[in-house]
């Protein structure tokens, strides 16, 4: 399945054509029909700086070109923050949540809704809790002495039981006909609200995180071999996988404050992406921005165009996921353990 | 190159040092060997000197300057280890894995270059793997396992090469093929080498100096000096007999276990 | 603990034997046609409510549980009075304590809003506290239902739906109560109401449909083609633009399905704070009000709220139709006086009078500058 070099060139290409013309389905597609040709008419208008102000200059301007450029953003930092955790962690079963990330962002948007309603409060406190939860786990982590990987682990799924724990007694307290359906569906993830704002907001920090990661991706293989062996090759492992996690972190929590909770890209993604350009990571993190993009675009099309009403991403990632992922449990070469 | 340790101490529980007052010295081109029961430290010791672990007290020099093995100065440390095989998390193919053996001659935000490769190429080459080098890691016999392991510690191009336990775990003719390579490194390269052994036939055949290590108490000295009938019997709680056995110009050196099962 | 159960034991079966007792006595008085003299009798009756279930109540019904969120005001509704209503839902609550019913029915703050939670969960130790003669639970609970029964408190169940659902509901509220005139007026009203639009009918067929967004909140979620809302405006020769849509009552949708949509007018829900400026002002991220034909044209209406949001099937749904009506068609519905008639409706049936500003607070007066209602 690994290929060589020469057909490696071959792949990359394939894979950036998809992701354009994913990209540019996304824009042509949609509830409300618009000519393939407006589509393109509107398009360069909006490069030259006037949007024509008819509903479909609307549609495809204000609503279709951030929400694909958002999908594209966050499933490119979900699938690139997956594959970095799972190599910094060496174990191939972990994704971007491990540290508890989602279930403190999670409930700072919950807590947010419950106190104002959807707003930039919300978003905030969700980029607040994402963080500050990480850093409740590494501090639990190190109140045992050292901070091993396992402690990292075992302490972040005490803190995601505890936001969860959380998460669930605001919904228990949340209004069922004013608060909870705004909870329950943020909680489910979704594109819905993308925006300029949103952004402008999640673009910075999650483009910066994927250019962090990418630089260090090579440093990733050698901190996959563990920390013994990480020293003995001359690098240090506790710093880099500091900056690694925090980096990953980052984007995690800043996808989750815009979209809320979308599951199963991060773990996934970097496992299409083994079967393609294999283990090293110097491939693996530029495929898996890449997979992770076209994969968040496509999935998000069928959310917002299968039905008239909306379907929660969250749903369909886990849908088309966990079978997946079942199947590559089945087939996979590697060692899980 | 001369690679130095003066007065080490380590222990993982406090008040209790395994390792108490290590010293010992290795030059250029000689191949120490370091034997002992299990739960001695030998493993400890190897960790010590590449600056996996830290002397807790004492200090390892080359050429006479210190090397603060805080991680500071780790990417300046010319030695190469070589661990025991074990199984990976992930399925590198070998070249991947012997190319990481570049990584303290690589910049933290850089891939492995061209010349990174050919380096890597080169220590496939060295140790005969050339035909699994584009296997998965994960797919090699122990004994492979243990051939790559020695090719990412050389394409590291290290002065000094730590082999922890390299024949164990391996059949009869793969022991011998690692001993017969280690001796070809050293020959070839000009390295010198401190290698874990569990036997001290090998040993004799294969070492200038050997550190013998009880529980409290530990020797160093000429190989044929410290490996004895006598101390064997002190250090492994066995007796032994050594024999001599002429082949062409060579006395090996044989060992026969007395105590009757 | 085994102390506790032999003792709860103990309670049900000396319960039993009264009970036992009781009926025995019971047919023993009807064959006599008379009542022991001195002893106090505990009167039983049975009627049965809206899923079939005979249910045997107390014939004096003084305090009554209410777990289904509206009808709360329907049991106020039917008896002139919440002096009944010893518990409700907390969103119920919640909807009091904004409305005009805090005026009218100052004695509802002290009923209990712990006993069952948003998810309508009932709290059973917390029922048993309130000792209410009855509860009423919605069609879909009977393990709630089953439960309860076991507690030794009788309940029964409503549906939720079409406006017959309410009517039924109405009448079994009356028969619980003893007020069954009250509510055959109020099923009477609904009926003279639908009989008004009946005659509007044909007057309406020959009109332009007005396309019709019910909107409940900013997540945009919208009333499907099987919500209650969706009978609401077509009643009122309306049409719901997103009849395609299937589901409970509201689902979420995309703006851009919206925008395909392009309703001519949108009506917003009281179950959010969403407002007709919002829209104009194009307030939330991620949506484009500003090409939608209702928004251009302000079309954009909060609907009102009486004693309880008009959003869902309660006694004031005929009040609800004729609004939207008017909203619609107001050159049909010229005959037609909201005000007066919303006045007469709280007169005849809650004997309050209602004044200007409270009339105005009712229909959203405010917000809905352009209706002038």
């Amino acid at each position: 399945m690994i290929c060589k070099q020469k057909n490696l060139k071959f792949i990359w290409l394939v894979m950036l054509l998809i992701l354009v013309g994913m990209f540019f389905v996304s824009l042509y597609g949609g509830r409300y029909f618009i000519p393939p040709g407006e589509v393109g008419e509107i398009l360069s208008a909006g490069l030259r700086g006037g949007v024509p102000d008819s509903i479909a200059g609307s549609v495809v301007w204000n609503l279709r070109l951030p929400r694909a450029l958002l999908n594209a953003l966050v499933g490119a930092g979900l699938a690139v923050a997956g594959a970095s955790f799972q190599g910094v962690f060496k174990n191939p079963l972990v994704s971007p949540d491990v540290l508890g990330v989602s279930s403190g962002a999670a409930f700072g948007a919950a807590f947010g809704i419950l106190l104002s309603g959807i707003n930039q409060i919300a978003t905030v406190l969700a980029l607040v809790f994402g963080i500050l939860s990480v850093l409740m786990t590494y501090t639990l982590s190190k109140l045992r002495g050292e901070s091993s990987t396992l402690a990292l682990v075992l302490s972040g799924m005490i803190i995601s039981a505890v936001f969860s724990a959380l998460i669930s007694l605001i919904k228990y307290v949340a209004d069922p006909y004013d608060k909870l359906p705004a909870i329950t569906y943020w909680l489910m993830g979704s594109f819905a609200s993308a925006s300029y704002s949103d952004l402008k907001l999640v673009g910075v920090p999650i483009l910066a995180g994927i250019i962090g990661l990418l630089l260090l991706r090579w440093r990733i293989n050698v901190l996959s071999l563990g920390d013994e062996e990480a020293y003995s090759l001359g690098v240090n492992p506790v710093r880099m996988r500091l900056t690694v996690i925090a980096m990953a972190t980052f984007i995690t929590a800043a996808c989750v404050t815009v979209t809320g909770i979308i599951g199963w890209v991060g773990l996934v993604i970097p496992h299409i992406c083994r079967m393609i350009v294999g283990e090293d990571h110097k491939n693996l993190l530029p495929a898996s921005c890449i997979v992770g993009a076209i994969f968040m675009i496509m999935v998000d099309m069928i959310a917002r165009t299968a039905t008239a009403a909306e379907i929660p991403i969250g749903i369909l990632t886990a849908l088309v996921g966990a079978p997946f992922f079942a199947l590559l449990f089945k087939t996979s070469k590697g060692d899980w353990q | 190159m001369i690679l130095e340790v003066k007065h080490g101490y380590f222990g993982y529980s406090k008040g209790h040092d395994l390792l108490q007052d290590i010293c010992f010295t290795l030059r250029e081109k000689e191949i120490m060997t370091i034997l002992g029961q299990n739960g001695t430290g030998k493993t400890t010791i190897l960790k010590c000197v590449t600056g996996i672990l830290k002397w807790q007290r004492g200090q390892t020099l080359i050429n006479g300057k210190s090397i603060d093995s805080s991680r500071k100065t780790l990417k300046q440390i010319p030695i190469g280890y070589v661990p025991q095989a074990h199984p990976l998390s992930f399925p590198y193919t070998v070249r991947e894995l012997v190319t990481m053996g570049r990584a303290r001659h690589i910049g933290v935000f850089s891939v492995p270059s061209g010349k990174d490769k050919k380096i890597a190429d080169q220590a496939i080459d060295e140790v005969g793997i050339r035909s699994i080098r584009d296997k998965l890691c994960t797919q090699l016999s122990g004994g492979q396992l243990q051939l790559v392991f020695i090719a990412r510690a050389l394409a590291g191009e290290p002065r000094v090469l730590v082999l922890d336990e390299p024949e164990s775990h391996l059949d009869f003719r793969n022991q011998f093929l690692i001993i017969k390579l280690i001796m070809r490194l050293v020959r070839e390269r000009g390295l010198s080498c401190i290698i874990n052994t569990h036997y001290p036939e090998h040993a004799l055949r294969l070492s200038d100096t050997t550190l013998l290590l009880g529980q409290h108490s530990y020797m160093f000295g000429k190989t044929k000096e410290i490996i004895t009938e006598k101390r064997v019997e002190e250090y492994f709680d066995i007796n032994v007999k050594i024999l001599p056995v002429p082949y062409k110009d060579e006395e090996i050196k044989a060992f026969v276990v007395l105590d009757s099962i | 603990m085994m102390e506790h159960r032999k003792k709860s034991r103990y309670y049900l079966s000396l319960l039993l034997v009264i009970v036992f007792v009781l009926s025995l006595t019971g047919c023993q008085a009807s064959g006599d046609g008379g009542k022991p003299a001195g002893e106090k009798k505990a009167e039983t009756r049975i009627v049965t409510d809206l899923v079939g279930n005979q249910v045997t109540i107390k014939a004096d019904v003084e305090k009554i549980a209410v777990v289904p969120i509206p009808w709360a005001t329907i049991v106020y509704a039917v008896d002139g009075s919440g002096k009944k209503i010893v518990g409700l839902h907390p969103s119920a609550m919640k909807a009091y304590q904004k409305n005009i019913l805090k005026v009218m029915a100052p004695e509802i703050a002290n009923a209990n809003s712990t006993f069952v939670d948003n998810n309508f969960n009932v709290n059973y130790e917390e029922v048993a506290k309130l000792k209410p003669d009855l509860v009423v639970i919605w069609d879909y609970q009977p393990e709630i239902g089953k439960k309860l029964s076991e507690l030794g408190i009788p309940s029964v169940a409503i549906k939720y739906g079409t406006l017959e659902d309410v009517q039924n509901g109405i009448k079994l509220v009356g028969e619980i109560l003893g007020q069954q005139e009250r509510a055959a007026a109020l099923i009477k009203y609904q009926q003279e109401t639908n009989s008004y639009l009946k005659s509007k009918e044909s007057t309406l067929a020959g009109k332009d449909k007005p396309k019709t967004l019910y909107l409940r909140d900013e997540q945009l979620q919208v009333a499907t083609g099987q919500s209650v809302n969706k009978i609401m405006i077509d009643t009122a020769g309306g049409v719901n633009v997103a009849d395609e849509v299937t589901g409970d009552n509201w689902k979420k949708v995309t703006m851009e399905q919206v925008i395909a949509w392009n309703p001519e007018v949108i009506i917003l829900s009281n179950f959010s704070e969403i407002l007709p400026e919002d829209l104009y002002a194009n307030k939330f991220a991620g949506q484009d009000w500003s090409k939608i034909e209702a928004v251009k044209n302000k079309k954009v209406y909060k609907a009102p709220m009486g004693i309880y949001r008009w959003d869902a099937p309660c006694v004031e749904t005929p009040l609800m139709i004729k609004w939207l009506g008017k909203v619609f068609h107001s050159e049909v519905f010229t005959d037609y006086d909201m005000r007066t008639d919303l006045k007469n409706f709280y007169q005849t049936y809650f004997n309050y009078k209602l004044t200007d500003p409270e009339l105005d607070q009712i229909l959203n007066s405010k917000l809905n500058p352009v209706l002038k209602i």
